[in-house]
């Protein structure tokens, strides 16, 4: 146990892991305020194409990836300026982007000689082979990523929450929104490289929408996104590499640990939210009587 | 003459025939999907069918068992997350994240090679059997049929949820119903045509007809047509490149019209 806690290999995986999560949690809590889980799902899916698309051309996957994401943002946002609840416009870029995706996935396995489900593994990702360098890497952008939100927390929550009322109070909301994408754009991009499209998007999405039902309080929200996202991602690499079963991979405890974080916190929000009702209407009787 | 000469292959008119009826269905029940905020479920089912058809391979049954017991179930609960987009998408990221791991999970359990379940995900038109051709044609009438027995009142509480409600439609029931019948489409058309391809017939068609008609029948009849252009085109261009495969054009094409169609829109607007 002691040699496997000493090997490169975990201490990678729990170090980008970890940076990963955070990252992922700070991101998505705005990126559930703004609902745009979609449009999240898509960009994970795009950075799929981006990053087959860069491994036929030669390309560095990462920039590859950000100029898809980019690219996607552009057409999402042109296609309508406002991205909530406008899925339609989400899914043909998306269509278009897993259509590009396919594309290079076969030209590449017919130069390659490798088969197309080779794909699979950018899907469905690991975090086994991280080398220091990516770790560095993700280190210096979960710093920038945190920070430019950190600056920008107070504006980007009040046009988040009532975008109308932030507009008519000078607030660049539209400069905003195209900031935050960017964030999300290369959140999705690095996650995807270090955890695959599936796990990225499910730490994008889970913690923040279980904190979200937990708390109401912006700052705690944000706190606690985080945390759940630390300690599904720890609890899966744990499992992963200490439990009895070898042959399961980290995404497998991640995802549906996920999952669980989420309908236990909904759950939880609807048991709370009866009894108060109960009480509000106890105390109007009292107040009526 | 190459077309001509093409279109005698079997397996050729074996794709022809199977995409076609797969893509009146998914043009009539991508237009209730579009038209109700629903274009993530339609991302999100054929992938949950991916968990399920891989769940079954473990299972030894065949993948037509895991692919209608997993979307149908996705469906039931889809159909429990209330209309607020915010809750909704969340709701079905994760419930679609959720089984994408279990899906994982069978793979990795399964110790054969599960060259049926890839094709499920990837999948390709080019190279289905006639007896499967005659499956999907029946299927998709009998969809095509049940989608006709809820039609009116279906297409009343998509257009406004409220006043059907008040006038004593079940919308809820409807809803549930709807979806089950989208799950049911989506089993069916993966199996033909691998889960990305099934998006793109879903969403494509019915996004570019809204933005031509307002006059649901007007639109469901463009959204049919468009279908069958994008897959007619899509498969003849495959085969005549041989190796390009057939979800990368009917996704190009049906995005292509779609930037069309919306700045036809904008440039309607601008005119006047």
């Amino acid at each position: 146990m002691g040699e496997i806690i000493r090997s490169g290999i975990f201490q990678n995986a729990l170090l980008g892991g970890t940076l990963t999560a955070l990252l992922c949690a700070a991101v998505g809590y705005f990126m559930v305020l703004k609902a745009l889980s979609f449009a999240s799902e898509a960009l994970t899916d795009i950075g799929f194409a981006g990053i087959t698309g860069s491994a036929l051309l030669g390309w560095n996957p990462l920039l590859g990836m950000l100029g898809f994401s980019l690219l996607a943002i552009i057409a999402m946002g042109a296609l309508r300026d406002r991205l909530k609840g406008r899925d339609v416009e989400v899914g043909m870029v998306l269509s278009l982007a897993l259509g590009l995706g396919v594309l290079f996935l076969t030209l590449y396995a017919q130069s390659s000689g490798t088969h197309a489900s080779s794909g699979t593994g950018i899907l469905f990702g690991s975090l086994l082979s991280l080398s220091g360098s990516f770790i560095i890497l993700l280190g210096v952008v979960v710093v920038v990523v945190l920070a430019v939100l950190a600056v920008i927390f107070r504006p980007l929550l009040f046009a988040s929450v009532d975008s109308a009322t932030a507009r008519a109070r000078g607030v660049p909301t539209r400069v905003l929104d195209s900031v935050y994408l960017l964030l999300l754009g290369v959140t999705t991009a690095v996650s995807i490289l270090s955890m695959g499209v599936l796990l990225a998007f499910a730490l994008i999405s889970a913690p923040a929408g279980a904190a979200h039902k937990l708390t109401r309080h912006p700052g705690w929200s944000l706190f606690v996104a985080m945390l759940l996202g630390l300690g599904i991602t720890w609890c899966g690499v744990l499992v992963a590499f200490l439990g009895p079963w070898k042959r399961v991979p980290v995404g497998v405890y991640i995802a549906s640990l996920s999952g669980l974080v989420y309908w236990g916190a909904l759950l939880q929000a609807r048991f709370r939210r009866r009894p108060k009702r109960e009480a509000n209407q106890h105390r109007d009787r009292e107040i009526g009587g | 003459m190459g077309l001509l000469h093409l279109l005698s292959y079997a397996f050729l008119q074996n794709a022809l025939a199977a995409a076609c009826s797969v893509a009146v269905c998914a043009a009539v029940i991508g237009y209730f999907l579009v038209a109700r905020g629903m274009t993530f479920a339609g991302h999100a089912l054929p992938n949950i069918g991916f968990a399920g058809a891989a769940g079954a391979v473990l299972l030894g049954v065949s993948p037509v068992f895991g692919l209608f017991c997993f979307t149908i179930l996705a469906a039931l609960v889809f159909s429990l997350l209330g209309e607020q987009v915010r809750e909704k998408d969340l709701g079905i990221g994760v419930v679609m994240t959720f089984s994408l791991g279990l899906g994982l999970l069978f793979l990795t359990l399964y110790s054969g090679y599960a060259e049926r379940t890839y094709s499920i995900l990837f999948g390709t038109i080019l190279g289905i059997s006639p007896a499967e051709v005659r499956v999907t044609l029946a299927s998709s009438l009998l969809t095509l049929l049940c989608i006709g027995v809820v039609f009116r009142p279906l297409l009343f509480s998509t257009a406004s949820s409220e006043s059907a409600l008040s006038k004593g439609v079940p919308v809820r029931l409807l809803a549930a119903v709807f979806l089950v019948l989208t799950a049911v489409t989506v089993s069916l058309a993966v199996q033909v045509t691998g889960s990305l391809l099934v998006f793109t017939l879903l969403v494509g068609p019915a996004a570019t007809a809204r933005t031509v008609f307002r006059r649901p029948v007007a639109v469901i009849g463009l959204a049919v047509l468009l279908g069958e252009v994008y897959v007619i085109a899509g498969i003849l261009l495959a085969a005549v490149t041989r190796t390009l495969p057939v979800s990368f054009f009917v996704a190009t094409l049906s995005f292509i019209a779609f930037v069309l169609a919306r700045l036809l829109q904008k440039g309607r607007a601008w005119a006047r």
